[in-house]
């Protein structure tokens, strides 16, 4: 049994062949860390032991996601990240064994509908919603593979894949019976791939990978329609129920544009110094400046300090900035640049409640030059740039949303009707 | 302090000059530089040298003029300060033949900026500039770090971007007596507002060109001025200014205080108050930069530049002539060289040889603003000693 305490989805605001995507500012670290402070809002951080990080789009296969993911979600460097690549069924299995402690994030990425969903599991004294695996099969039947080297094939039979894939795991799980407690969602698999196999209507979800058992949690747990959930993907499948209960689901959903053309001329791969990289990485991530002990002026980027007799201070400690401002001044660089997707707009942002403390940041989420001096909003953990083969994250700036973040309601027993 | 002129000056034309290198383009400035020393000089009354250049092209910079030109007896320095490198070899050549320790030096500023392809150009150049990891990876262009500046002064002020096209105009208009320069044609404000955006709110024609160039300066103490020039052309003041590096530590962005800084100094120098000046080569590098530099100077109150540019008080025929030579908008931008080759334009102004003379002009003012708007040096030039 796994008491889940929160929940948090992310989508991104762009929309491109009638697809939801990701900006090119976003990668599997960026999508998890918006996700991932949805379910860590109101929540006790100290209680996170493990982040547990499902996608089969890792931005690095050997360089290291983790730290990133920590510090964007400003976690301790001491919590472990267990990398899982895997879809629904993985992202769900999961979820399904996690202990108390664990926060876990699934995403989609690239290939497909991107998304992100994030899930906090609790001890069982914690106000939550129980679910448990009631079942799984694993079963070979690969119509679409991906190998290491990228290489995508397809095998091209759609009703092969729903036939002897979908249906035929999903009878092999539940033999002839009726799928009790009723079935109220199935992640990874679409409406028409469902047509005849499952006649009750269960809710659309934007993603179909890891990410998608998360959305499928949330608009079970919104609806109040506990009961059984599916997670499918080719031929295998996890089934697990929810029980009543509520929790607070986060999502930042903001409606969405048609991705913007842009141009990338070729370069030379924006060098990279892993120095000063490494210096700056803490701060940087975490969106911290830098405090004296018995001052108030914070500095950011941090710095060692020299009074006016000579005398140098390094003993600062970092302490949070906040996360939203207003826009100071603002420009939009229109010409080709190489190695860097243009155009692209950069504010300087006057930071909430700090008087003449500004960044300077590039926007995101928003067409390239549509915002004016004085907008509002917040600012985001986003890839800035790809430097040398290294994903270089910072802070961007993103207009407040059109419509507030919704959370779930408080919801009653509604039993397990069927 | 002893008196300090300048005894002649040279340049090169401003362009893209694939056809020469940076080893040609010094030998090409000292010649025109030479020519125009009244009396003639040798090259071994030359006791040192500044060479002010911005990139490396070619390699070891001080090393190059020394080769270059045949000056291996004697100290080189290579001065870099971002933009402002031109009037900062000027400032310290200066104050080296005002001490007492040179009677006559020689000062150099060059650049090929269009000897690196222009998509390794860019990251070069933000390499100069940014911080590794903080801003670099930003892409804060060129035109980047003038328009933030820029587009909070459009905010604040009356001015607009067709005060902005004005100025392009004005200094094509300029442009077009100078032999030197590299943008020799008329434009039309409305071409200016029409044409394509680079970096807003910057189009085309706000922009200066990429150039490669070369200007030379001979400057000389007052005791042996003679022997050289009986209409030496007086080096009265000198000015440097800094400011913070990073864009989002700038406090007030409608306003340069590099420029502000290094002007004080300079006026203070040279015993002058703004409207003392005749006639100004002001660092156009972007339009609107102009604007900003006319208030930062002390030619205009706070956000009243538009009411210069409305009156044309900075054509030449005005009330302060700025830009005679085209400015860097019509003129170009070797970096290194601009500020030695605006100590030319003034050295030409203040003899009455200039193409584009402004009429009885006895104080001229030269401004560089370069880096992340971090760094200005001025030098104001007098026909008279002080």
């Amino acid at each position: 049994m796994t008491r889940l305490i929160s929940l948090g989805t992310y989508l991104p605001p762009w929309t491109h062949s009638g697809i939801r995507v990701a900006g090119p500012d976003e990668d599997a670290v960026t999508l998890g860390v918006e996700a991932g402070l949805g379910a860590l809002h109101g929540a006790d951080r100290n209680s996170v032991r493990t982040v547990v990080f499902v996608t089969r789009e890792f931005p690095l296969l050997d360089g290291g996601n983790g730290a990133a993911l920590l510090a964007g979600l400003d976690l301790p460097r001491s919590v472990p990240v267990i990398e899982v690549m895997g879809g629904a069924p993985q992202a769900l299995d999961a979820v399904l064994a996690a202990e108390a402690g664990t926060l876990l994030i699934g995403v989609d990425g690239a290939a497909g509908a991107a998304g992100a969903g994030a899930a906090l599991v609790g001890t069982s004294s914690a106000t939550g919603v129980d679910i448990l695996r009631t079942g799984g099969i694993s079963r070979s039947l690969p119509v679409t593979t991906r190998a290491v080297d990228g290489t995508i094939v397809e095998y091209g039979d759609p009703r092969l894949q729903r036939e002897m894939g979908l249906a035929t795991s999903l009878s092999t799980l539940f033999s002839s019976q009726e799928i009790s407690p009723p079935l109220v969602s199935v992640a990874g698999a679409t409406r028409a791939q469902l047509k005849g196999i499952v006649d009750k209507p269960v809710p659309e979800l934007p993603t179909r990978g890891a990410s998608s058992p998360f959305f499928s949690l949330a608009a079970v747990i919104e609806s109040r329609t506990p009961g059984t959930m599916l997670a499918s993907e080719q031929a295998n499948l996890t089934a697990g129920v929810v029980l009543p209960g509520s929790v607070p689901v986060a999502r930042c959903e903001p409606q969405v544009q048609e991705l913007p053309k842009t141009v990338t001329s070729t370069g030379n791969g924006i060098p990279i110094s892993l120095a000063a990289y490494g210096r700056a990485f803490d701060s940087k991530l975490r969106w911290q400046a830098a405090k004296y002990p018995g001052g108030e002026q914070l500095t950011f980027p941090p710095r060692f300090e020299l009074s006016n007799d000579g005398v140098l201070r390094t003993d600062y400690e970092l302490v949070s900035l906040p996360r939203s401002g207003s826009i100071y001044t603002q420009t939009t660089v229109r010409i080709p640049v190489p190695d860097l997707p243009s155009p692209y707009s950069l504010v300087i942002v006057e930071l909430d409640g700090m008087p003449d403390f500004r960044v300077l940041v590039k926007t995101t989420g928003t067409i390239p030059g549509s915002l004016e001096i004085g907008d509002h909003g917040r600012l985001v953990l986003r890839r800035v740039a790809v430097r040398s083969g290294v994903p270089d994250y910072g802070y961007a700036f993103a207009p407040d949303l059109d419509h507030e973040v919704t959370k779930a309601n408080q919801s009653v027993n509604s039993g397990a009707s069927s | 302090m002893r008196n300090v002129a300048i005894v002649g000056a040279g340049m090169t034309n401003f362009g893209e000059h694939f056809d020469l290198g940076i080893k040609d383009l010094l030998p090409m400035a000292y010649a025109d530089c030479v020519s125009n020393v009244d009396k003639g000089i040798e090259r071994a009354d030359i006791e040192a040298a500044w060479f002010g250049e911005l990139s490396t092209t070619d390699g070891f910079p001080s090393g190059i003029l020394a080769d270059s030109l045949g000056l291996l007896t004697i100290p080189v320095t290579r001065i870099e300060n971002a933009c402002a490198t031109g009037n900062d070899a000027v400032r310290n050549a200066t104050f080296a033949v005002a001490s007492g320790m040179y009677d006559v030096v020689l000062v150099v500023g060059a650049d090929k900026v269009r000897e690196s392809a222009t998509t390794a150009t860019f990251w070069e150049w933000a390499g100069l500039t940014r911080d590794m990891a903080w801003d670099f990876p930003l892409g804060l262009v060129a035109p980047g770090n003038f328009a933030l500046h820029v587009n909070r002064y459009l905010h604040e002020s009356p001015a607009t971007r067709e005060h902005m096209a004005m100025i392009a105009v004005k200094n094509h208009h300029h442009g077009m007596t100078n032999p030197k320069a590299q943008l020799r044609f008329e434009i039309t404000v409305e071409q200016a507002l029409r044409a394509p955006m680079v970096v807003e709110p910057f189009g085309l024609f706000d922009c200066t060109p990429q150039s490669d160039g070369a200007a030379a300066l001979i400057i000389a103490s007052e005791d042996v001025v003679d022997k050289y020039t009986d209409n030496p052309v007086w080096i009265r003041g000198v000015g440097l200014g800094m400011d913070r590096v990073m864009h989002q530590h700038k406090s007030d962005m409608t306003t340069f205080p590099p420029t502000v800084r290094a002007a004080k100094a300079a006026m203070a120098m040279a015993g002058v108050t703004p409207a003392d000046i005749d006639v100004a080569e002001v660092h156009d590098c972007f339009t609107g930069v102009e604007l900003i530099s006319y208030e930062d100077l002390g030619f205009a109150e706070k956000f009243e530049g538009y009411k210069l540019v409305e009156a044309g008080a900075t054509s030449v025929g005005g009330s302060i002539p700025v830009n005679p030579s085209g400015g860097l908008k019509a003129k170009g931008h070797p970096p290194g060289a601009t500020g030695v080759a605006q100590c030319y334009e003034i050295f030409e102004q203040l003899r009455g040889d200039s193409e584009n003379q402004v009429d009885g002009a006895t104080i001229g003012l030269a401004h560089n603003i370069g880096g992340p708007t971090a760094v200005s040096a001025i030098t104001i030039l007098g026909s008279k000693k002080r």
